[in-house]
Order: C-alpha cells, then sequence, then structure tokens
C-alpha cells in the first residue's frame, strides 16, 4: 500500500501559540493599557501645577519615597478632599491621590474610601471630580503586574468596595451620565469591580431596575472609546451568569455586537471582544442559542465568516494566505468558528444541536468549512484545526450533514478528485501533521461515523474483495494502512476507527471477516482478523498504546459477531496471549496502562465467552479460563479498567483530547460499551455474586441521583434551617447582648448599692467621728475644768500656806484703807456741792421775785402808756408841739402802713383771681 | 421563515397562574399538568398571520416568584406586548394585578399593549373571580380583557393573537416606532437589507499535490 497522498496544507509560521486562549489575555490587558496611555499623558499634561507641586514632593520624579511616606502623604491628601471647602483644592487633592494611585495602591483605597463614596453619592453633576474619583478607583483596583490573574490586592480592595451599600448603583449612575470623562472612567470602574468580585457585581446589576438594559445602551454610544470600553465591560458581566446572559440577548446584544463587527476592520480586537461576548451568551445556554437561531443569525454569522476567510467584499477575489494574516485576524476567525462549534457542541441539548446544525447546513456555513479544509487556503494549523473540529460538531450524528461533507471532494493539481473523507484519512495517517491537526482529523472521522450506518457500510465495503477497484486509494485501505503502521499512535487511530465502523452494527463485523489483506508482495493472502490478532500476539508487553488499540477493536468485532469468536478462538495462541497477559504486572507503560491493558484483555476473554454459543465449547473455553487465570482474576482486572485514568478521561467528551500521542488510550465511545456490557459480562461467571464494577451503570447512576437529590433536598432543609437558626442566632445574639446589658446594669446597680452603703456607713462613722469629736470637746473641756480646779486648787494650797495668807490679807487691808480713804473724799465733796445747791436755789428764789417784780412794774408802765395815747387822741392836736410832732410823724407813718396794706391787699386779691383763674378752689374765708 | 414584523411580548403575573402553559399551549398546541417551576426566564416563538402578513412572536415566559421580580422587570423595557395573567381560582392573584401594572407601567415603554388574562375558565366550579370584576378591572386600567384555559385551549390562540393585532394597530397609526429595537418591534429580513450572499465559487484548485511528502 502506497501512501502517496495530499494532505490537509497549512503555511506554518514561526511558532504557533499553544494556548490561543492564553495569548488573547496577554494581548487583551497589553490592548486596555495601550487605549489608557492618552488617558494617563493627559492626566499629567493637563494639571501642569499640580504636577509641579507634586514633584517637589518626590524631590524630583524617580527618587521613591518610603511607603510610610507614601502612606502619610495619601492621609493628608484625603483629610484635604475631606475638610477643604473650595472646590478647587478637594480638586486638586483628588487629582493627587489619583496620580499616587497606582504607587499606593492600598493606602489610597482604603484611606480615602469614606470620601469617594461620598462624592460618587452627593456630587454627581461635578463631573471633574467625580471623573476623578471614579478614575481613582479603578487605577486602585488594577495591577501592573503581568499576572493578573493573582492580584489579591485588587480583589481585596473591590471587595472593601462593595460593601459600600450603593456603590453600585452610584457607578451605574455615572454611567448613565452623557459627560465624556464620567462614562468611561465608571464603565472602567464596573469592569475591574466585575474582573475582581464577578457574581457579587452581577447580582447587584441584575438588582437594579433596567440594570442591564442600561448597560447595553451604552454599546450605542457614538464615542467609539466609551464604546469599546462598554464591550471590554460586557466579557466580564457576560460570565457564567445564565440570567444576565439571557436578559443581554433579550437586549439584542447579538445584534449590536454584529453591528460594531460590521464596521471595524478585520483585524481589528474590538472584533474579538465582540465575539468573546457571543461565545459567553451563547456556550452552555440553551435559551440563548434558541434565540440565536429564531433571530436568523447563523445565516449573519456566516457572512461575517465568509468575509473573514475572503476579505470584504469587492476587495479581492482570491482566496487569502491565512499564514500572512495578522495575529488578530486569525484570533478573530477563531473566535467566530468557536461560536459556530458552541451553537453544536455535543454538550447542549440534542434538540438545540440538531436544529442548530440543520441552519449551518442551510446558511451554506458547512459548505464554507469544507472549502477551508479542501481547497489552498493555505489556512494557518490554527484555523485548519478549528475549522475541522467545526466541521466535525457540525456533521455529528447528523445524516443530512454527514452525507453532505463525505461528497465534498479536493481537486489536486492532476484534476483527480479525492473524496473529503480520503483526505481525512491521509492527514491523519501522515506522522509529519501536527498532532493536533491529526487528533481533529480523527475526531472528524469518528463524527461521520457516529449514528451513520450507511457511512459505516460503505467504508467496510471498500474492504471487501467485490467492490475494489484496481489501484486505488480507499477509505478502508487507509485504515489498514494505519493499523498496521510502526507508528504507535498511527495504529491507535486506525484501530478505534475501524472500531467505530463496527460499532453496535452487528452485520458489518460479519462482513469484515471477510477481509483478506496482502501483507507482502509474495506470502500469501490472510485474514483482516488473524492479521489483527497476529500483531497483538507480536507485541507481547510492549507498546501499550498499540496494544489498547487492537484489544478495544477485538473487543467490540468479537461482541458484535459469534463467528469472530469462532476463529478468534481456533487460533490456540490468541487464547494463550490473553490468558498469560492477564497477569502480566511487567509490561510496557505506566502502571495505570498496564492496568487498562489487562482490563482490556479480560473484556476480550469474556466477550469471546459470551459470544461462544455451542454449549461445549463454552464450557471448555469457561474451564480453561478457570484453570489458567481464575474467574475472580478475570473479574477483578475487569473492574480494574473503569479504575483507571485513562478511563475516567476517556469518559469525558467523544472528542478525544490529548496534548501529547501517548495520551490517546482509550476511547469515548467503547468506554460506553464496556459501561453498558459490564455486568452481563462478569454475570456468566459469576451467576450469584455481587457486582461492584462500574456497571450497573444505569442503576448506579440512578442511585447517585437519588442520593442527590436526597441531598438537594436535604441540603435545601439545612439551608432553610441554616437560615432560621442564623435569624435565631441573630436573635439570641441580640438578647444576649440585651441580657449582658441587664446583667451589666446589674453589677452597676450593685456597684452602686455597694458603694451607697459604703458611703451610708462612712456618714455613720462621720457621726460617730463628730460625737467621737464632741466626746473629746467635752472631755477637754472637763479637762479645762479640772485643770481650773486643779488651779485653784493649787492657790488654795498655796493659800493654806501660812506666810502667803498673812502677805494677802495684807494687801487686801491695805486695799480697804485705801477705798475708805477714797470713800470719806467722796462723801466730803458730796457735802460740798449739797451746800453749793441750796444756795444757789436761794439765788433762783431771789432772781424769780425781782422777775416777777419787773413785769408787774412793765404792766404798769404799758397801761400808762395806752392811758397817755388815748388821751392824746381825745386831747386833739398838738397839745404838745414836741407831741404834735411826734404825732406828725407817727401819723404819716401809719399812712405809709395804710398806703402798704392796700396794696397788700390788692395783691392778695389779685393772686386769689389767679388762683382761682387756674381752678384753686379758694376758701370763703380767704375770700374776704 | 421570513416575516413582516417581529413582536416582543412578555406574559407576567403570579406564581401558579399557568403562564408557562399559556406559552406552550400557543408554541406547542399541548397541554402540560405538571410543569417545573420556572426560572428566570423561557421563551418560545410562533408565526402568525395578521392581515394577510406573516408575523412573528416571540414571547418571554418569565417567572412569577417574587424573587425573580427584579429580573422579570428588566424584560418590561423590551418588549411591545404583554400578557398580565391572573389565576380565575385564585383571589390573591387577582388583588396582585395592581402591583404589577405598576410595575410593568413604570418600567415599560408607555406604547406598550397590555392584555389581562383571567386563566382557568374551565375550573368553573372553584371560580373566585368573577368575570365581571375582570371586566371592570380591563376597563379602569384600559386594557383588553379575556379569560382563557390554557387547558382547554380556549381563547388562548386569540389572547396572544388579539394582541398582535392591537400592537399592529399601533404600528399602522404610526404609535410605535418601529426602527427602534427597544420597543420590542423588529422589521423583517425583507424589509431589511439584503439576505447574507452565499459564498461564491471562487475555490481555487485543491491542494493535495502541494504537500506529496507523507
Amino acid at each position: 500500500m502506497s501512501s502517496t497522498c495530499s494532505t490537509f496544507s497549512f503555511r506554518s509560521h514561526g511558532t504557533i501559540p499553544q494556548e490561543f486562549l492564553k495569548y488573547k489575555k496577554q494581548q487583551r490587558y497589553r490592548y486596555r493599557a495601550r487605549k489608557r496611555a492618552p488617558l494617563i499623558q493627559n492626566l499629567l499634561i493637563h494639571p501642569p501645577t499640580e504636577m509641579a507641586l507634586f514633584r517637589n514632593f518626590f524631590g524630583g520624579g524617580p527618587a521613591d519615597p518610603e511607603e510610610e511616606n507614601g502612606a502619610e502623604l495619601v492621609e493628608r491628601f484625603v483629610e484635604r478632599v475631606e475638610t477643604c471647602s473650595a472646590p478647587e483644592d478637594r480638586r486638586d487633592a483628588i487629582r493627587a491621590l489619583r496620580s499616587l494611585a497606582k504607587k499606593y495602591r492600598l493606602a489610597v483605597g482604603t484611606m480615602g474610601m469614606n470620601s469617594y463614596v461620598d462624592i460618587l453619592e452627593k456630587e454627581r453633576m461635578n463631573h471633574e471630580i467625580l471623573a476623578l474619583v471614579l478614575d481613582t478607583l479603578s487605577a486602585v483596583l488594577s495591577s501592573d503586574d503581568e499576572n493578573v490573574e493573582e492580584d489579591e490586592l485588587g480583589e481585596r480592595l473591590a471587595e472593601v468596595m462593595l460593601k459600600r451599600a450603593g456603590l453600585v448603583s452610584s457607578v451605574l449612575a455615572a454611567i448613565e451620565q452623557f459627560d465624556f470623562g464620567v462614562r468611561r472612567t465608571a464603565v472602567q470602574l464596573l469592569t475591574s469591580l466585575l474582573r475582581h468580585r464577578g457574581p457579587e457585581v452581577q447580582a447587584s446589576v441584575m438588582g437594579q431596575p433596567m440594570g442591564v438594559s442600561k448597560l447595553v445602551d451604552i454599546v450605542h454610544d457614538n464615542r467609539e472609546i466609551i464604546r469599546n470600553e462598554a464591550i471590554l465591560m460586557l466579557c466580564e458581566l457576560s460570565r457564567s451568569n445564565a440570567q444576565i446572559q439571557q436578559l443581554l440577548a433579550y437586549d439584542n446584544l447579538f445584534v449590536l455586537l454584529f453591528d460594531v463587527v460590521d464596521t471595524e476592520p478585520l483585524d481589528s480586537i474590538v472584533i474579538e471582544d465582540c465575539l468573546f461576548v457571543t461565545l459567553n451568551l451563547l456556550r452552555k445556554n440553551a435559551m440563548n442559542q434558541q434565540l440565536f437561531r429564531e433571530n436568523n443569525l447563523i445565516a449573519r454569522l456566516g457572512t461575517i465568516l465568509h468575509s473573514f476567510l475572503y476579505g470584504a467584499e469587492g476587495e479581492t477575489d482570491e482566496a487569502v494566505d491565512t499564514g500572512e494574516w495578522a495575529k488578530q485576524r486569525t484570533a478573530n476567525v477563531i473566535f467566530l468558528l468557536q461560536i459556530v462549534r458552541a451553537l453544536v457542541s455535543p454538550d447542549n441539548a440534542g434538540t438545540n444541536t440538531h436544529a442548530a446544525q440543520k441552519a449551518i447546513y442551510q446558511t451554506k456555513i458547512l459548505a464554507e468549512l469544507c472549502r477551508v479544509l479542501l481547497s489552498e487556503i493555505g489556512a494557518s494549523v490554527e484555523i485548519l484545526t478549528e475549522s475541522i473540529i467545526v466541521v466535525a460538531e457540525s456533521i455529528r450524528g447528523n445524516y443530512t450533514n454527514q452525507e453532505y461533507f463525505a461528497s465534498t471532494t479536493l481537486i489536486t493539481p492532476d484534476q483527480s478528485t479525492r473524496p473529503s473523507l480520503l483526505v481525512l484519512l491521509i492527514s491523519m495517517t501522515a506522522e509529519k501533521q501536527p498532532f493536533k491537526l491529526r487528533c481533529s482529523v480523527f475526531y472528524c472521522f469518528l463524527s461521520y461515523l457516529f449514528d451513520n450506518e450507511f457511512g459505516k457500510t460503505k467504508i467496510i465495503e471498500t474492504l471487501l474483495p467485490s467492490s475494489q477497484p484496481e489501484n486505488a486509494v480507499s477509505t478502508g485501505a487507509l485504515i489498514c494502512q494505519a493499523i498496521s503502521s510502526s507508528e504507535s499512535v498511527q495504529c491507535w487511530f486506525g484501530c478505534v476507527s475501524l472500531m467505530h465502523c463496527l460499532y453496535q452494527v452487528e452485520h458489518l463485523c460479519e462482513q469484515l471477516l471477510r477481509v483478506q489483506l496482502t501483507v507482502s508482495s509474495e506470502g500469501p493472502s490472510v485474514s483482516l482478523l488473524s492479521h489483527v490478532s497476529q500483531l497483538l500476539t507480536s507485541m507481547g508487553n510492549r507498546r501499550p498504546q498499540m496494544r489498547a488499540g487492537v484489544l478495544m477493536l477485538l473487543g467490540v468485532w468479537l461482541n458484535g459477531s459469534p463467528q469472530a469468536v469462532t476463529s478468534f478462538v481456533a487460533k490456540d495462541e490468541n487464547l494463550q496471549y490473553l490468558t498469560t497477559h492477564i497477569a502480566d504486572e511487567c509490561g510496557e507503560g505506566s502502571e495505570s496502562e498496564q492496568q487498562a491493558i489487562r482490563g482490556l484483555i479480560a473484556f476480550s476473554l469474556l466477550v469471546c465467552l459470551k459470544s461462544t454459543e455451542d454449549k461445549d465449547a463454552r464450557s471448555s473455553l469457561e474451564a480453561l479460563i478457570e484453570r489458567r487465570v481464575g474467574k475472580e482474576a478475570v473479574i477483578s482486572a475487569l473492574e480494574g479498567l473503569s479504575r483507571t485514568e485513562q478511563f475516567v478521561r476517556a469518559a469525558q467528551k467523544p472528542q478525544p483530547l490529548a496534548k501529547q500521542t501517548n495520551e490517546l488510550f482509550l476511547d469515548f465511545h467503547f468506554v460506553k460499551l464496556f459501561k453498558n456490557i459490564e455486568s452481563s459480562l462478569v454475570k456468566q461467571i459469576r451467576p450469584t455474586g455481587e457486582f461492584n464494577g462500574t456497571a450497573n451503570n444505569d442503576s448506579i447512576i440512578q442511585s447517585f441521583k437519588e442520593l442527590i437529590k436526597r441531598q438537594d433536598e436535604e441540603i435545601s432543609v439545612l439551608k432553610h434551617e441554616a437560615k432560621r437558626a442564623q435569624t435565631e442566632i441573630t436573635r439570641l445574639q441580640q438578647e444576649a447582648d440585651k441580657s449582658s446589658l441587664e446583667k451589666e446594669l446589674e453589677d452597676v446597680r450593685a456597684k452602686l448599692e455597694a458603694s451607697c452603703s459604703v458611703q451610708a456607713h462612712s456618714e455613720s462613722v462621720s457621726l460617730q467621728l463628730q460625737e467621737a469629736q464632741r466626746v473629746a470637746q467635752q472631755w477637754y473641756s472637763e479637762a479645762e475644768r479640772y485643770k481650773q480646779w486643779a488651779a485653784q486648787w493649787q492657790s488654795y494650797q498655796l493659800a493654806q500656806i501660812p506666810n502667803a495668807a498673812e502677805v494677802g490679807v495684807a494687801q487686801l487691808q491695805q486695799q480697804i484703807a485705801e477705798l475708805e480713804q477714797q470713800l470719806s473724799f467722796g462723801y466730803q465733796a458730796f457735802e460740798q456741792q449739797s451746800q453749793s445747791i441750796v444756795q444757789y436755789t436761794n439765788q433762783n428764789a431771789e432772781l424769780r421775785e425781782a422777775v416777777s417784780k419787773l413785769e408787774s412794774a412793765l404792766a404798769t408802765k404799758e397801761r400808762e402808756i395806752s392811758e397817755a395815747k388815748s388821751s392824746v387822741a381825745v386831747n386833739g392836736h398838738a397839745s404838745n408841739p414836741e407831741d404834735q410832732e411826734e404825732v406828725t410823724k407817727l401819723r404819716s407813718e401809719q399812712e405809709d402802713l395804710l398806703v402798704l396794706l392796700a396794696e397788700q391787699h390788692n395783691k392778695m386779691t389779685q393772686y386769689r383771681r389767679t388762683l382761682k383763674s387756674l381752678g384753686q378752689p379758694v376758701t370763703d374765708d380767704e375770700d374776704e | 421563515m421570513s416575516y413582516a414584523y417581529l413582536f416582543k411580548y412578555i406574559i407576567i403575573g403570579d406564581t401558579g397562574v399557568g403562564k408557562s402553559c399559556l406559552l406552550l399551549q400557543f408554541t406547542d398546541k399541548r397541554f402540560q399538568p405538571v410543569h417545573d417551576l420556572t426560572i428566570g426566564v423561557e421563551f418560545g416563538a410562533r408565526m402568525v398571520t395578521i392581515d394577510g402578513k406573516q408575523i412573528k412572536l416571540q414571547i418571554w415566559d418569565t417567572a412569577g416568584q417574587e424573587s425573580f421580580r427584579s429580573i422579570t422587570r428588566s424584560y418590561y423595557r423590551g418588549a411591545a406586548g404583554a400578557l398580565l395573567v391572573y389565576d380565575i381560582t385564585r383571589r390573591d392573584t387577582f388583588n396582585h394585578l395592581t402591583s404589577w401594572l405598576e410595575d410593568a407601567r413604570q418600567h415599560s415603554n408607555s406604547n406598550m399593549v397590555i392584555m389581562l388574562i383571567g386563566n382557568k375558565s374551565d375550573l368553573e366550579a372553584r371560580r373566585e373571580v368573577k368575570r365581571e370584576e375582570g371586566e371592570a378591572f380591563a376597563r379602569e386600567h384600559g386594557l383588553v380583557f379575556m379569560e382563557t384555559s390554557a387547558k382547554t385551549a380556549a381563547n388562548v390562540e386569540e389572547a396572544f393573537i388579539d394582541t398582535a393585532k392591537e400592537i399592529y394597530r399601533k404600528i399602522q397609526e404610526g404609535v410605535f416606532d418601529i426602527n427602534n429595537e427597544a420597543n420590542g418591534i423588529k422589521l423583517g429580513p425583507q424589509h431589511s437589507p439584503s439576505s447574507p450572499n452565499s459564498p461564491g465559487g471562487n475555490a481555487s484548485s485543491g491542494l493535495g499535490g502541494s504537500s506529496g511528502c507523507c
């Protein structure tokens, strides 16, 4: 069998990024940094004065102050933000904090938190400050480290921010503002928050009325920078929350994103972001997949894919060499392919996948992809690999698509055509092809066979003598060639491919027995079955991967055909091989691989037993197994298979997952078959015994399901209880708080009482003290008295002394004498005074007598005068010239007096009148 | 399938009034007596003909439980029509209509057509809310009213189609801005620019020979 063949061609360029997503992530951050650059410059240029001030602080730039100094600095600015009343000063302080935010993330983030939250809530109309605060917060959250995944500080700071109630709604309110700076920084902040605490932020966005809708609205913003920031934010918002994903889809995000894709150049990273969001919305979200189809978006996806593969319409008619595409364009195509794949993934609900497969066929996406596989686009290996996988999942289990795929052909330079299946197998068997590509091709071939009996039959038929055209390479031949290959993984690919042709189609197992191979040009032809079994026995205990492949093929084949068993068992060396190597523990390969091999051998043995219909043959085979191996050993080998890592890995996905060739060991569908028949295999040699393998899978799964259900219920009950207990605890705590308060109160009261009693005690003591003092005073006075008495007693005692008394008496007698003398003097004086008093009294009487005498003399004289006067008047004038003269004088005097009297009278009447006129009462007699 | 218009509907109302069953009856023409609680939202679609025009109805069936209320609210804005459903055998579901209506009016666009549906009309024996009460409520708040049974399919078609007719009438009157998809109305593909062109057959020659090395 020659192997001249065409295969997929791809241009290899330099290095092939192994992990596209990783690459993408790095790029994403790089991209973000690029976009941020103008902002930072802006900040540096815009406020020259503040920055100058700053440079002074830092002593001219690069000289970094200590972290502590930084914290102090930050504290000072925070204080300024809190206390300054002039808006400019506060703004400048915040600006300063913004410039410190990167360097002192912790300090800037925590110290100023109160002010930031305050400003976000209360100063919504002050755009400049608002934008600065938002920018500061997001600067604090993002680290410059390349290792963005593990930014613990950012995560903690985000947690602190989210503890502030209303922060998310403040940010959303800021996003609603049209101001460029505010909206952009607010979106960036939301992105950072989502990056650190996704689920929490998603939940609070959902909690806001129309929160999600408003966020979708900013994709409409015609300022490109904001639109792009919004898309970056949606990348985070759309992660792994089905409800948000549905809401985003409901708000027409698919269409919006595709509209953006249409306007961007093919190598724009914005496209990648758009597609990333789309992929998030579709992956494992059945409702969104349905909506995507309903809205005819698969067709639109096809148009976009076409323009990516061939350039925009009218640009060029020639196929583009993808090897020379910008990396970003390649990445964009990969994302487009992954979106298609998300729609048809075997992980989806069957109806969804089937409907999507149909749409992908109808919208000609399948044709497009087949063309990528088969024409000379020269796709890069990543694009080719991804396309093959998408084709695989697009045709898997869908007969129309499978047939369409098989009908496509590659036109070789010599104008002959080559069916796509052949191209697949040729690539699979080409050692030079990258392993990743061979794996995808293999998967595509298996997907073609899946649930496709007609396809399987056609492949087996190419091996049958009757239908074999001369000199043509057939699919069957290529498979057999692969099985015979000395390359381990190629043999494995071949065996598993052929196994899939036989899988669940018994008549093909019989058919395959007719196949004869000519191994060498001279030797006789041998049957395929004996060729395969010879291959097995010849390997001994080497080459575990090849043996695994062959044993799986044999297992399925023997399981499907009693006839095959008969011819297999007929050869002694076959049974010999199986019964010896089932116990071999020192073959090639890892321990787990050997365990898997032993399990596969046990499987083959038991399948042989099961498919032997002749009773005698059957019992002799059973006896042979019992004698050479032992029933229990066979069973334990069989059960061991499901415990190997190879088994677990293979059971996960229909797509073979392997980075290296030797990781391919067991096949997904073989594992399925094994699980199905394991218990029946065991039962035939241990009819009553207990079975504890994987099998009984359904019942086990059922029991697990029930267990899970029960546990679920239990969990919900427990949750409920926990909730209740929680409330109980809080209640109790409150109570406890209360009771502790009460206790405290009690304590205080007790103390109070104690101190009261102490006080009372002290009062009584002080009373006692006073009493005591009083008593003491009494005692003192008493003592004083006694002292006096003692003194008196002393003086008395002194007086008792005779000399002393004589002296005293003498003194006293002398005193008495003196006093008597004085008294006599007194008497003398008294005598003299009484004498003078008598004298004075006599004088007084004499004087009185003289006075009365004089008085009577005066009266007579007066009488004489009046008599004289009247006589004068009677005598008329001038009896006496002297008298005359005197009389005239008196008369003139009298007249003067009369005139005066008259005048007086007039005045008085006048006054009276005046008084009257003034209303003063004037008595009658006064009136006279 | 091409269509002239696409209308977005939502179905709202208390939990257990039969919202999901109404949708299932309308889209699949079947009744499922035991239905799980709707989590968040579910989605269904059907084509109807009004005035000779094909109209696609996309219907979002929301969860009635209080805990999903904030999610449900987010769906009001983008809808052109709403079916507000209560259960005629449960008075409380009727009593809650005011709060649902308030919610809807507050979060939706003002032109949204609201149809009041009294569901479970087959359970006449257990009726707690009189037909007249429903009518009065609808009259008072300017809604269209109908009693339906998702079980017997009575009036189910009518409920959805009459809502569509009302929306269509409003479009004809120019009340709706059909170019703004946020209103829940979208023009069909034949109105919009060309459908995707199928990739032309400009494939170059096969490449098999170029790597004859394996």
